[in-house]
């Protein structure tokens, strides 16, 4: 009787999985693709939800590279899953000239962009402006102790003490190694910022996330680390706090791109309609950790409290970044070994 | 009445057909993904046959150092993993040490959850900064530093921590010979003067010789497969480089590498086979109905059991206290604080859409894999033990060859099967259907083992009765076969949804929207998602699903993963 119920049991778990597989069509639906994580997009997407209760929204989350890598594998497979993408400019651009999977939209509100953000050929919409900036462990360093500069992370104190991304899995710490060795002085910074770096011991990881972890756990005082995600450990609770360094701070711009060929542009495009809204502007600071593009958004502040007059903001070269990709690689392996 | 006897003919015909059928799909499942690996990996761009990639790449120093690292770990699990597996094993079967239920919790924990979950605690437990085992050593070894002693972020915590399933491996295979050994083989030992440690040493253990072997070659291959640990401490093996390679879009060196750890794997798995084959002759079953005796030990006892206990407390015992408790933690940092217990990793995990697709995706895998591999298991187990059709050695080899091919290699390979000219047309790239292919593909192996020993208990004669009475084959297979080998078919289709629910390595090449299962889900948390407790949290659950489960199969069916029904 046991062992029947049992087989009945499993019969109908799997018939009902059967089934709540195969149900479920016929409705506006949107793939979403983005970089940040989980708990940074679930406010922006269930806000968009409630304002288009009829769209069926599916989304996928992975590291910027990750999700790159994904969708090209599904590009050429010839059955891409995503109907828009949300993450940095640069592995899109790697994308677009690939594949030539994007297609141009103008936004209902282009008119309010930062002027210097837009996209000459439409591909890709700006969200936002993400950037590097320092964290450290509050109970484990005092204000005076931490470092100021990118420069005072060189000092042998941090030994043991740093924590950042690992090239080979990320693609937004570009932006940082384009500011070291294409931006800065390169006698003081250059790839000797990466060597000191890794004679300290530093912890590389696989994505942001896990460096706020690592931080918050004291396991490393200080990360290097994306605004974003130091926003979301503030917000948390987690004992940290923000350091904008003083040779200031390099920053990508956030896009959204539309899949060439999508059989639900429609629910796309409102999508990054939203985005880029006042409302979803604002959403987008508030959760993504990103500055808003859009120029009447006045009163922002960052996730600290800090008016944005006060940080020294400086554009990557996105040209460098997407281009000399494999040689930074080979060089990190060298650094390395 | 003539007419309906099914004809001798027809039969053999009827299962030849059933021995291609099957030979076929697990062929297709098997050998055509490592065929297209490794023709990519021996190809130019144009097609054109080449060594010059694995030159290229075995040229760059990470390249050789993540084959070096894994070669080193392979070796530490399979040989710190045999030394202790089996000293525990002849402790519990053999000697009157304490704390043997306890050791053989932990083996079956350790066999049934991933290793990615002790990680996660590990992290905690021996990060080198303030990990708490790191402080307690600093404290107690008076050493002044802080940083150290123990670094979890390096090769060596790699083999520490994939340790507690090396053991049971080794022990899930050691511990049966023992147990069914004759003791009289020892007693004639000890009447001819020599002692208990001349007797365990001189006939003992070269009995078990060949049950060593195989644990020892089982978790070498098991070793080599190691995804989740080193993800998670970013540790340069060759199944990490398989995932960078597609994350760069380095095909080649994805096929490469692939083709590398395979190479080596199945290496191990002829191995095994070969040991497998010569340990028929030492068999030390006999129909004898006998327990083996207990050694009285004197003191020794106590280095037994001191031994079990440090193996349940590191590989159980502390390691899951640790997730247990993250899992109730706002921020892992700020400690043992009043302020920092919660349920909001819970209840945030009971809000989030990702979490509940992916649960339900895995529970949707683990069943359709646990479904078609018994199937698939129960059909190949029969004509393994039962059909007399020639090359049925060969199914059993292509059965058994999963088990030597790691989930990132096999994924890798199902990649450029589904992603080429023909098989893209099926789009099947980006679907749970593909993942279910790689999960069948992997849960294989011990699916088939599970059937055959089902099958095994069964006595001809039954079916013999039945055939002898006119049923035809089919009709034996569904009337008599079935049913009699229907609660070993539970216990099998029970472990190998166990097995698949908290699957990784393949997973995490293949998933995309919509098809997360939950141990990616674990990592994306980990990653950054939702940060360490959150990923306890939901660790926990996976965890207690999992014995819960174990513990259901054993009690409805009667049967135990260790001891003998």
């Amino acid at each position: 009787m046991k062992r029947k119920l049992a087989v009945l049991m499993c019969l109908v778990l799997l018939g009902s999985l059967l089934v709540c597989n195969l149900a479920g069509a016929e409705e506006m639906q949107l793939t979403i693709y983005y970089g940040a994580t989980l708990d940074q997009m679930t406010p922006v997407l269930d806000a968009f939800q409630a304002k288009y209760p009829d769209i069926q929204i599916k989304s996928y989350r992975a590291a910027n590279e990750e999700l790159a890598a994904t969708m090209e594998m599904e590009t050429r497979s010839g059955n891409p899953q995503f109907d828009v993408v949300v993450q940095g400019n640069g592995p899109v651009i790697t994308l677009q000239d690939k594949y030539d999977c994007f297609q141009p939209f103008t936004c209902a509100s282009s008119d309010a962009i930062a002027e210097g953000l837009l996209d000459s050929e439409g591909i890709m919409t700006p969200v936002g402006t993400g950037f590097y900036v320092i964290i450290y462990n509050t109970n484990l360093v005092s204000e005076e102790e931490a470092p100021k500069s990118f420069k005072d992370l060189m000092d042998p104190k941090w030994e043991n003490a740093i924590a950042m991304a690992d090239p080979t899995s990320s693609s937004s710490v570009y932006t940082l190694i384009w500011m070291m060795t294409q931006y800065l002085d390169p006698q003081t910074y250059g790839w000797h910022f990466f060597e000191t770096l890794e004679d300290l011991n530093v912890n590389y990881v696989a994505s942001h996330g896990t460096i706020g972890e690592l931080v918050a756990m004291g396991e490393r005082k200080v990360g290097i680390q994306v605004m974003a995600t130091a926003g979301t450990s503030l917000k948390k609770g987690d004992p940290i706090a923000i350091v904008y360094p003083e040779e200031g701070m390099p920053s990508e711009v956030n896009v959204a791109a539309i899949r060439k060929g999508t059989p639900n542009q429609e629910a796309a495009e409102l999508f990054v309609d939203f985005l880029l809204s006042e409302e979803g502007q604002k959403m987008v600071a508030e959760n993504l950790g990103w500055i808003p593009v859009r120029t009447d958004l006045t009163d922002y502040a960052l996730a600290d409290g800090t008016p944005l007059s006060e940080i020294k903001l400086i554009s990557r070269d996105v040209t460098w970044v997407t281009e000399k990709k494999s040689e930074v690689l080979d060089k990190f392996a060298e650094i390395r070994d | 009445m003539a007419e309906r006897r099914a004809s001798p003919r027809r039969n053999f015909q009827a299962s030849f057909i059933l021995f291609a059928l099957v030979c076929l799909i697990i062929g297709l499942l098997v050998l055509v993904p490592i065929g297209y690996m490794t023709f990519e990996s021996v190809t130019d761009e144009m097609g054109n046959p080449t060594l010059e990639n694995f030159i290229k790449y075995f040229g760059r120093g990470s390249i050789r150092e993540s084959l070096l690292n894994t070669l080193l770990v392979s070796i530490g699990i399979g040989g710190l993993g045999t030394l202790l597996g089996v000293t525990l094993a002849f402790g519990v079967s053999r000697t009157n040490m304490r704390f043997k239920t306890l050791v053989k919790s932990t083996i079956i924990i350790a066999i049934m959850t991933p290793p990615f979950l002790i990680t996660l605690a590990y992290i905690i437990l021996a990060g080198p900064n303030v990990g708490f085992v790191n402080r307690a050593l600093r404290f107690l070894l008076r050493l002044d530093t802080t940083y150290g002693p123990i670094n979890i972020y390096s090769v060596w915590s790699l083999v520490i921590l994939g340790l507690p399933q090396g053991i049971a491996t080794i022990f899930m295979m050691v511990f049966p010979a023992m147990e069914n050994m004759d003791p009289y083989l020892e007693e004639a030992a000890r009447m001819s003067g020599g002692n208990a440690r001349r007797a365990s040493l001189d006939i003992t253990i070269p009995l078990v010789k060949p049950a060593i072997l195989s644990g020892l070659i089982l978790s070498f291959g098991q070793s080599l497969a190691l995804y989740g640990v080193p993800r998670m401490l970013n540790i340069n093996v060759l199944t990490t480089k398989i995932r960078e390679s597609i994350t760069i879009m380095d095909f080649k060196m994805g096929a490469v590498l692939s083709t590398t750890v395979t190479a080596l794997s199945l290496l191990a798995v002829f191995l095994y086979r070969r040991t497998i084959r010569s340990s028929k002759k030492y068999s030390t079953i006999s129909a004898k109905g006998f327990r083996p005796s207990v050694m009285k030990l004197g003191r020794a006892r106590h280095l037994f059991s001191a031994l079990g206990l440090v193996y349940a407390l590191f590989g159980f015992l502390i390691p899951y206290c640790t997730l247990v408790m993250a899992s109730f933690m706002r921020s892992v940092g700020n400690g043992f604080e009043a302020s920092n217990w919660t349920v909001d990793n819970y209840v945030t995990l009971l809000d989030s859409s990702v979490a509940a697709t992916a649960f339900k995706n895995s529970l949707f895998l683990g069943a359709m894999t646990a479904t078609c591999v018994v199937l698939l298991g129960l059909i190949a187990g029969y004509i393994i033990v039962r059909a007399k059709v020639r090359g049925r050695g060969v199914l059993e080899y292509l059965c058994n060859m999963p088990s030597g091919i790691s989930g990132t290699a096999l994924a890798m390979g199902l990649i450029f099967m589904y992603l080429s000219q023909p098989l893209n047309q099926m789009r099947l790239y980006g679907t749970i259907w593909l993942l279910l292919i790689a999960y069948v593909t992997r849960m294989l192996p011990s699916g088939v083992r599970y059937c055959q020993s089902a099958l095994i208990q069964i006595n001809t004669e039954l079916e013999e009765a039945s055939r002898v009475s006119g049923a035809s084959w089919g009709r034996t297979m569904l009337k008599v076969t079935i049913p009699l080998a229907r609660t070993g078919m539970l216990y099998a289709w029970i472990l190998t949804f166990v097995m698949a629910f908290p699957e990784l390595s393949s997973s995490v090449m293949l998933r995309n929207a919509g098809t997360d299962v939950v141990a990616t889900a674990i990592l994306d948390l980990w990653d950054g998602a939702g940060g360490l407790p959150q990923a306890a949290a939901f660790g926990t659950v996976v965890f207690m699903l999992v014995t819960g489960l174990v513990i259901l199969a054993q009690k409805v069916t009667g049967r135990s993963m260790i001891d003998r029904a």
